[in-house]
């Protein structure tokens, strides 16, 4: 009877304590957390790379936790220690911080560990985003997405109108008159005003063009400010200034539409051609008109270039394992899993997105007129990878433009000139050239 | 024996049930004169009509301030002397304060340090000197109450903060030296390289900090649907747990405006709902100070844009300034009861237990409460916990639930030793008799309520 009266007593106890629940985050053993960016790429790819996990992994279970705004969320949580998941799949941001305060694991075992056919993971990688994810000799990211960006043209009116792709310059400063002249009212661009550094999606590969990628790699180390003074930047400027410059190019109220606006502008057909990247299909498959068709054009040569077919990825996208994640080794297979062929392919497939790795996607099967245009581009070009490893670069006091930020705006309503925006930056970093090294310990 | 037994058990459970010690009588609370700092960014624009009069540093817009239930309004374009003391003459004509933003004062005793780190006298004293000629001109007026330093400094400034704290308040005793910090969703470098906690305990014990103020915009825009930052109250927690450590108030902004950036960062345009949800967040973490972001609409976003708040950019009163003056009144009405309690803590209570929010994932709370015998809810709720100075526990309890879902939540929360319950319902007291100790109440999308049980 004592036994009884007790065991009642001690389930009234324990229940009457467990009325407030306190349930808390973290991992736990055999369940692979990953928390990604869930935006314009959506779910399914991770959804089916999760079950092709679990059936090689009999007893793990891989718990997906998607948020449009996890690049923002993941910075608390990673670095307090809260709620942790094992790996993220995030958007561009400075991560280097993260790697130099201690807060990723090393991951120099998995970029040597064998992926598939005695190739390691480093070996698959192309071999220009080797050192993404390198900090002071170790590894602690691996790129997320590559990318192909450039000038998309609305295919179908290319074609009714007779209007020829054009592959250098020239021939598109003329099909830019041709548009005005015969497209009934339709305007050769449209582009966000309000994010104008889409235009670096065009502008970086004029400049690559007439640089090459050993003169972009030596602008990027951002060795003295003299690279600041590279005859490739004034070129590549000059030609956007050709090009957006001249305001009847554009169609009206551009400076004011954020990204989403002009493509809809774009979409719809009141502009033939948008600087955009392989994402725009996504990012617009439930507003495409029935009938609309895209493509993305090799971005037009300059002349005098060097390296007539380059590719802006804009890399930037990674992936990152805590130190403090609760299953490090499970997270590394994952991450192995994803590198191999099939993996790949599946990725490509369901995101219309490349990886920067070794393989064909042309080969998938499937892939709309659009996105296949953009991967043929991916793989003919040289990747340009706009990757700093300076001090200066992460503590933001040199970039691209450093002075005031993608110019193009401005160039566009005439307020400079592209000459002025290359000489000014150049005078900005000279003149503060000390500071930074001050800034950066770097004396 | 037997018996006995079965009797100390039947004591301890019905006492474990009833938790009864007799019916206590309703506290009263006096108004002691204290206020919770209400205070709003952006003050209205030195902008000039043809003849060079002041459109909107007029009486008739500062009224509206005031009418607001804004305590403080921050300078922001009327940054000149003239300005400044056009704006500091409408403050004090209402009966508001004021907070001047100067950039002459922005950088003063940053770089007057040696490179041991040691201050150089002279250039010390040049900063101050500086200083002293900017603030003479407004430092004796009526209306001034601070000066704003700096928004979302890196620590690496701190040093230099220090420093310049000790001039101010050596010049200005019994002003506010204003610092506003950075959200717990900025990157490292941002804060100069130190993990937040330390980014916050810096700011009070280093720079020797009265109060604390910071900014976090929870309210985000994704492809037209509403996400709430995962870190709103990790930010909270943190920031609370510093206040109390250093026995100094906390003060953070509320999102009364959408703005988005060239990054892509959007903000979605708060309702009222929204902003008596931070509101009442806020105060479930024990907040002595809530400011708008912003009053007047943003001229200029620069990297920036924004849609209209509380006053939209050619001074009309949009909706935003009914929904937060209606908040701000809701607050002023029982604020003088919620400050005479001390914050002690945060319970969550998740209605899915196998779906805890991710808000709560990222805080420790409370595990329980002495005088909590049970909650149960349809959504997701927050709890403050509060203790006053004869021992009263005070509970703020809100719909945890996005406002942009317009959820309602029937809570029912089970008090020990409690017969009734004062409850503050949108600033209006109610008084409840409870059976059985149980409060029911079905909570608005947004809303919170301050419970004191008897």
């Amino acid at each position: 009877m004592k036994k009884v009266y007790l065991t009642i007593v001690i389930t009234i106890v324990s229940l009457v304590l467990m009325a407030c629940d306190v349930t808390g985050g973290g991992g736990q053993e055999n369940v692979l957390r990953i928390d990604f960016v869930e935006a314009g790429l959506g779910r399914e790819w991770l959804v089916q790379l999760k079950e092709k996990f679990e059936a090689e992994n009999p007893g793990v279970t891989v718990k997906l936790e998607g948020n449009p705004n996890m690049t923002a969320n993941a910075g608390p949580k990673i670095e307090n220690n809260r709620d942790i998941a094992d790996i993220y799949f995030l958007l561009e941001t400075n991560w280097q911080r993260w790697a130099t305060a201690g807060y990723l694991a090393n991951l120099d075992d998995l970029y040597a560990s064998e992926v598939e056919e005695g190739l390691t993971m480093e070996e698959k990688m192309v071999d220009e985003v080797i050192d993404f994810g390198k900090i002071n000799g170790t590894y602690y990211a691996i790129p997320w997405n590559d990318g192909v960006t450039g000038i998309v043209y609305n295919a179908g009116m290319f074609e009714e109108n007779n209007w020829e792709v054009p592959e250098t310059f020239d021939e598109l400063l003329a099909l830019v008159e041709t548009i005005k002249e015969e497209g009934r009212g339709v305007k050769p661009f449209t582009w966000p005003g309000q994010y104008s550094a889409y235009w670096n999606f065009v502008v970086y590969n004029w400049w690559a063009q007439i640089e090459g990628l050993d003169g972009m790699k030596e602008f990027y180390e951002f060795g003295s400010p003299e690279v600041f003074k590279q005859e490739g930047k004034l070129k590549a400027l000059q030609a956007f200034e050709l090009l957006i410059g001249d305001q009847s190019n554009s169609m009206n109220g551009v400076n004011g539409l954020i990204h989403t606006n002009s493509q809809m502008y774009f979409i719809n057909g009141i502009a033939a051609m948008i600087p955009n990247g392989i994402w725009i299909e996504s990012e617009m498959q439930h507003v495409i008109p029935e009938g609309f068709r895209m493509k993305m054009m090799q971005t037009p040569t300059l002349e005098g270039a060097k390296e007539p077919l380059i590719n802006n990825p804009q890399l930037g996208d990674f992936i990152v394992v805590p130190k403090h994640a609760k299953n490090l080794e499970l997270a590394k297979d994952f991450l192995r899993m994803m590198a191999t062929d099939e993996a790949l392919m599946l990725y490509t497939k369901l995101t219309g997105t490349p990886r920067p790795f070794k393989y064909d996607p042309t080969q998938i099967e499937g892939l709309s007129e659009f996105v296949l245009s953009a991967l043929e581009i991916w793989k003919n070009s040289k990747p340009l990878y706009a990757i700093s490893k300076n001090p200066m670069y992460f503590a933001n006091d040199l970039n691209t433009f450093p002075r005031s930020g993608a110019p193009y705006g401005e160039i566009y309503l005439g307020d400079t000139t592209a000459e002025e925006v290359w000489q000014k930056d150049y005078q900005y970093v000279v003149s503060r050239w000390d500071e930074f090294l001050k800034n950066n310990n770097m004396n | 024996m037997k018996k006995i037994v079965s009797i100390v058990m039947l004591i301890g459970f019905m006492a474990l049930l009833s938790g009864c010690e007799g019916v206590r009588e309703e506290p009263i609370y006096e108004d002691l004169g204290d206020e919770m700092m209400i205070g709003a960014w952006v003050a209205p624009p030195p902008t000039k009509d043809s003849e060079g009069n002041y459109l909107y540093i007029t009486e008739e817009h500062y009224q509206n301030i005031k009418d607001s239930g804004i305590k403080v309004i921050y300078g922001l374009y009327d940054n000149t002397i003239p300005d400044i003391l056009a704006a500091l003459d409408m403050a004090e004509r209402v009966g508001i304060d004021y907070y001047v933003y100067h950039w002459g004062l922005r950088g003063l005793f940053q770089d007057v340090f040696d490179s041991q780190g040691n201050p150089i006298p002279e250039e010390v004293e040049s900063d101050f000197d500086t200083f002293k000629s900017i603030v003479d001109n407004f430092k004796d007026h009526k209306a001034f109450k601070g000066i704003k330093i700096w928004d979302e400094p890196s620590a690496d400034l701190y040093k230099g903060f220090a420093l310049y704290k000790t001039k101010f308040d050596e010049y200005l005793p019994g002003k506010d030296f204003y610092i506003n910090l950075f959200p717990t969703y900025a990157s490292i470098a941002q804060r100069g390289g130190v993990d937040y906690e330390e980014y916050v305990s810096q700011y009070v014990d280093l720079i020797g900090m009265e109060f604390i103020s910071y900014d976090h915009y929870p309210l985000m825009l994704f492809y037209e649907e509403s996400v709430l930052t995962d870190d709103y109250l990790l930010n909270l927690e943190i920031i609370a747990n510093q206040a109390v450590k250093s026995n100094v108030p906390f003060w953070l902004f509320i999102q009364t405006i959408s703005y988005s950036n060239i990054t892509g960062t959007q903000t979605r345009r708060p309702t009222e709902a929204d902003i008596r949800w931070q509101v009442a967040v806020s105060m479930a973490y024990g907040a002595k100070g809530i400011q708008h972001f912003t009053y007047w609409t943003p001229i200029e976003g620069g990297v920036e844009s924004f849609t209209p708040g509380m006053i939209e950019v050619d001074g009309t009163k949009g909706e935003l300034y009914e929904a937060a003056s209606k908040v701000n009144h809701e607050v002023l009405n029982f604020d003088h009861v919620y400050l005479q309690f001390d914050w002690k803590g945060v319970l969550t209570h998740s209605a899915d237990p196998d779906d805890v929010n991710v808000n709560f994932r990222m805080i420790s709370p409370l595990e329980s409460h002495e005088r909590i015998r049970s909650i149960e809810s349809e959504n997701d709720v927050l709890i403050g916990t509060f203790k006053d100075k004869d021992d009263n526990d005070g509970f703020m309890i809100v719909n945890y639930e996005d406002p942009f879902y317009g959820k309602t939540n029937e809570v029912e929360i089970r008090f020990k030793d409690a017969t009734h319950a004062i409850v503050f319902i949108k600033g209006e007291k109610e008084t409840v008799e409870l059976d059985k100790g149980i409060l029911r109440y079905d909570l608005e999308s947004g809303e919170g309520i301050f419970v004191i049980p008897y």
